[in-house]
């Protein structure tokens, strides 16, 4: 019913010319507003996948400079994590540390200093040249190999890089107890 | 294909129920407030839901979250931004629609529901306003908000359970901000949505009002089709709409972000311009009358607006007709207008004030600077934690203390650290460089006693803290005075300056400046400092390049201003 005023001739209503041309532009309009605002829409909506949102625990940590390296004399390095996790930044902790060895062709072999026995702190032993885990007595030579003692397994390393003369490394925790490496 | 896909979906038959719908009179520009509200309102959704996929409602992170927005997320701003100058745009249009609808008297039998749908639509925009200014958890929200949840307390009986309520409890918190999330995103848009669909639905069941001089022939012949006609006019409005918001927001940078909300701040709140009316009129009423400001002339009007189309039953549609509804719809907007003007007025006039806003924007500012280096996890205002000054004390305290003193507390084994390169410091250090105070406990043992006369030792010590500020402008009397001093006392044998001298003590080229102090902190045993005498452990690894900055800012900072107190 309402449909036949529409239909209904008038005037205006002839023109038919100019009601496409009232429709095209209505379209071209539109759909520019919408591309307009898509634009800024969608970059937030996609923003975190291009940014680093998280750092710290989850990825690579940083160790200090090779520097201070000497070639096979395992160092300690206090595993320092301070997550950042989009707009807050948790303090600086302590969460581990790692042994960190050089050997004479400069690579960096890192090792956490947690005991894959039952997660005492591995110490070096510089006269016998060797790892000693003062819980249980596990003994491991300097490539992390069990020499006698508990532990079900050598000393668990760790993934290190080195970018722009520093060292980086993913630290992880190991299941304990266990003959195999599996992160915990 | 398309036949098969019409005959499911029946798309064309809903395009052209909705699109071809009779416009009484013919398309009208003075139509198209109530598309442009809809096209503005969906322009928040969306803009809203991008928002809301960056925002944490919480105390301690709303404002990190708003930061990240803003600041990091790409073209955040922007969109922060559009929708915060979206509500505007909306209150604006609203009033256009109102003013247009009671012109044409669109208002009247048998479009009352339309009317009354409209003022509550009206109401909850407010509502998105409000409930939308608090969740950046910035000082100007929380102060602005806490008035009007103030108010809400206010009204008779119910008032402090309804506060208690609408707040979350009995104080500003997580549940403060957790509610007014839920109102801002489901509880509003979910009635909004609602009551548009019913606002439109009546529309189209009544039509449109036409305007009031054409005869009903006229109108008939001229009637023109929604689709193209109208519509187009409504895309042309939407495309200024658009333009003008996308103007606003690249003049003003975005959406402008205060400082975190500090409960502890004396802060004069200001609300949204679209609510200072409402603010201002609370003024003029004072203590027991209050509730009359806040609350009961506002419900009145109120009350007024929505039964107006119960008020005035008057058949014409003219304006000419309905004298004393344009007369009273004239003096509230003069009302509004002048409130608001008023507040504005007052405000820009109250030293105070002024100075208030300086100094909240320079917080603003310092606090998104601050924020750049991450927000500590107790959020909010920790981030003035960040604050070189405060991490600088931390820091020293941390990692310096072991050995050095300061301010009474600390090692003793090294040289005390309390006024640090100061004239006082440095003129005790000639006389007896090797008291317990200063090297005394360190393996430095070179340095000569110097029994200057106290002259030129005020010279010396002038000489060498002008180093620190610019040593190419320094005063060239003084300048020569201390190249003479320095040669005649035989400073030259162990430590360098301009070039010359020996390596065997700290260069005195820059001395005490930050560049000389950073350098010294990240490795005093460079040749340049204190070489093979060194004990003092190198801090380049242990400290990052930026906490070695906020040290040494730290230190400065106190020499700066022992400086001024000698003045
Ligand atoms: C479904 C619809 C909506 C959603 C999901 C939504 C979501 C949000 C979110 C997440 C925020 C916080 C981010 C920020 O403050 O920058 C916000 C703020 C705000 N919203 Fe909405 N919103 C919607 C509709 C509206 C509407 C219709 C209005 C106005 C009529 C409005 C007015 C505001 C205001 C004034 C702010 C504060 C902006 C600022 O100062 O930063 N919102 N909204
Ligand atoms: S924990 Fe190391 S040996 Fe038992």
């Amino acid at each position: 019913m309402k449909k036949q005023i529409c239909v209904e001739e008038t005037e205006l209503h002839t023109n038919n010319g100019r009601r496409n041309f009232l429709k095209i532009c209505s379209v071209v309009l539109s759909s520019l507003i919408g591309i307009a605002y898509a634009v800024p829409l969608i970059r937030t909506f996609i923003s975190p996948a291009l940014q680093q949102t998280v750092s710290g625990s989850t990825g690579l940590l940083e160790l200090g400079s090779i520097s201070n390296c000497q070639v096979n004399v395992p160092m300690n390095v206090k595993i320092v994590d301070a997550k950042t996790d989009a707009w807050t930044k948790f303090p600086p902790t302590e969460i581990g540390a790692v042994w960190i060895i050089m050997n004479k062709d400069m690579k960096f072999t890192a090792f956490t200093s947690i005991c894959p026995h039952l997660g005492c702190g591995i110490n070096w032993d510089e006269n016998s040249g060797k790892f000693i885990c003062p819980c249980h007595d596990s003994i491991f030579d300097i490539e992390g190999r069990v020499l006698s003692g508990p532990s079900p397994r050598g000393m668990d390393t760790l993934e290190t890089v080195v970018i722009d003369g520093k060292i980086f490394v993913k630290y992880q925790k190991m299941r304990l107890g266990v003959s195999d490496k599996v992160p915990a | 294909m398309k036949r098969w896909l019409e005959d499911r979906l029946g798309i064309s038959t809903l395009f052209s129920f909705f699109m071809d719908e009779p416009v009484e009179g013919g398309a009208k520009w003075s139509y198209v407030f109530g598309s442009a509200l809809i096209f503005v309102f969906v322009m928040q959704v969306v803009s809203g839901v991008m928002l809301a996929t960056g925002y944490s409602a919480s105390a301690t992170d709303a404002w990190g979250s708003v930061y990240y927005i803003q600041h990091k997320t790409f073209s955040g701003w922007f969109v922060r931004g559009m929708h915060n100058i979206g509500s505007s745009a909306m209150i604006v249009l609203a009033v256009l629609h109102m003013a247009q609808i009671l012109i044409y008297g669109a208002y009247r039998k048998p479009r009352e529901l339309n009317w009354i749908t409209g003022v509550f639509m009206l109401f909850m925009v407010f509502g998105f306003g409000l409930t939308g200014y608090l969740l950046p958890w910035d000082q100007k929200g929380f102060w602005a908000t806490q008035v009007a949840t103030s108010i809400m307390g206010l009204s008779p009986v119910i008032g402090e359970f309804l506060k208690e309520v609408i707040q979350g409890g009995n104080d500003y918190g997580n549940l403060t901000l957790t509610r007014f999330y839920s109102f801002h995103v489901f509880f509003l848009p979910a009635g909004l949505m609602t009551f548009m669909a019913i606002h439109i639905y009546l529309f189209r069941r009544h039509g449109v009002t036409p305007h009031w001089k054409p005869s009903k022939l006229e109108l008939k012949k001229k009637t023109q089709p929604f689709w193209p006609d109208q519509l187009f006019k409504d895309v042309v409005v939407a495309v200024i709409v658009f333009i003008s918001m996308v103007m606003v927001v690249w003049y003003r940078g975005g959406a402008e972000l205060q400082s975190p909300a500090d409960p502890s701040s004396n802060y004069l709140a200001r609300p949204e311009w679209y609510f200072l009316f409402l603010f201002q009129l609370l003024k003029y009423f004072e203590g027991e009358l209050e509730v009359v400001g806040a609350i009961i002339i506002p419900s009145i009007v109120a009350a007024l607006v929505i039964s107006l189309p119960f008020i005035d039953r008057v058949k014409s549609r003219s304006p000419f007709k309905r004298l004393p509804v344009m007369g009273c719809f004239g003096a509230v907007l003069a009302g509004v207008i002048f409130l608001t003007a008023m507040s504005v007025i007052s405000d820009s006039g109250d030293e105070r004030i002024v100075e208030q806003g300086e100094e909240s924007e320079k917080m603003a500012h310092m606090a998104v600077e601050l924020a750049e280096h991450g927000i500590p996890p107790q959020g909010g205002t920790s981030v003035f934690k960040n604050d070189p000054l405060y991490s600088g004390e931390q820091l020293l305290r941390q990692h310096c203390l072991a050995c050095h003193n300061f301010e009474g507390s600390g090692g003793n084994s090294s040289p005390d650290l309390t006024a640090y390169n100061t004239k006082p410091w440095l003129v005790g250090f000639f006389a007896d460089p090797n008291a317990p105070k200063y090297y005394g406990k360190t393996n430095i043992d070179i340095m000569p006693e110097y029994d200057l006369e106290e002259e030129e030792l005020s010279d010396l010590v002038d000489f060498l803290l002008a180093q620190a500020e610019n040593g190419e402008n320094i005063d060239p009397e003084l300048k020569e005075t201390g190249e003479i001093l320095l040669e005649e006392n035989g400073c030259y044998n162990c430590h360098t300056f301009d070039g010359m001298g020996g390596d065997t003590a700290p260069v005195l080229e820059n001395f005490a400046s930050d560049k000389w102090l950073r350098g010294l902190i990240e490795d005093p045993g460079r040749k340049e400092y204190f070489g093979q005498l060194n004990t003092m452990p190198a801090f380049k690894d242990k400290l990052s390049k930026q906490e070695i900055d906020n040290l040494v800012f730290f230190l400065q900072d106190k020499r700066k201003k022992q400086l001024k107190t000698e003045f």
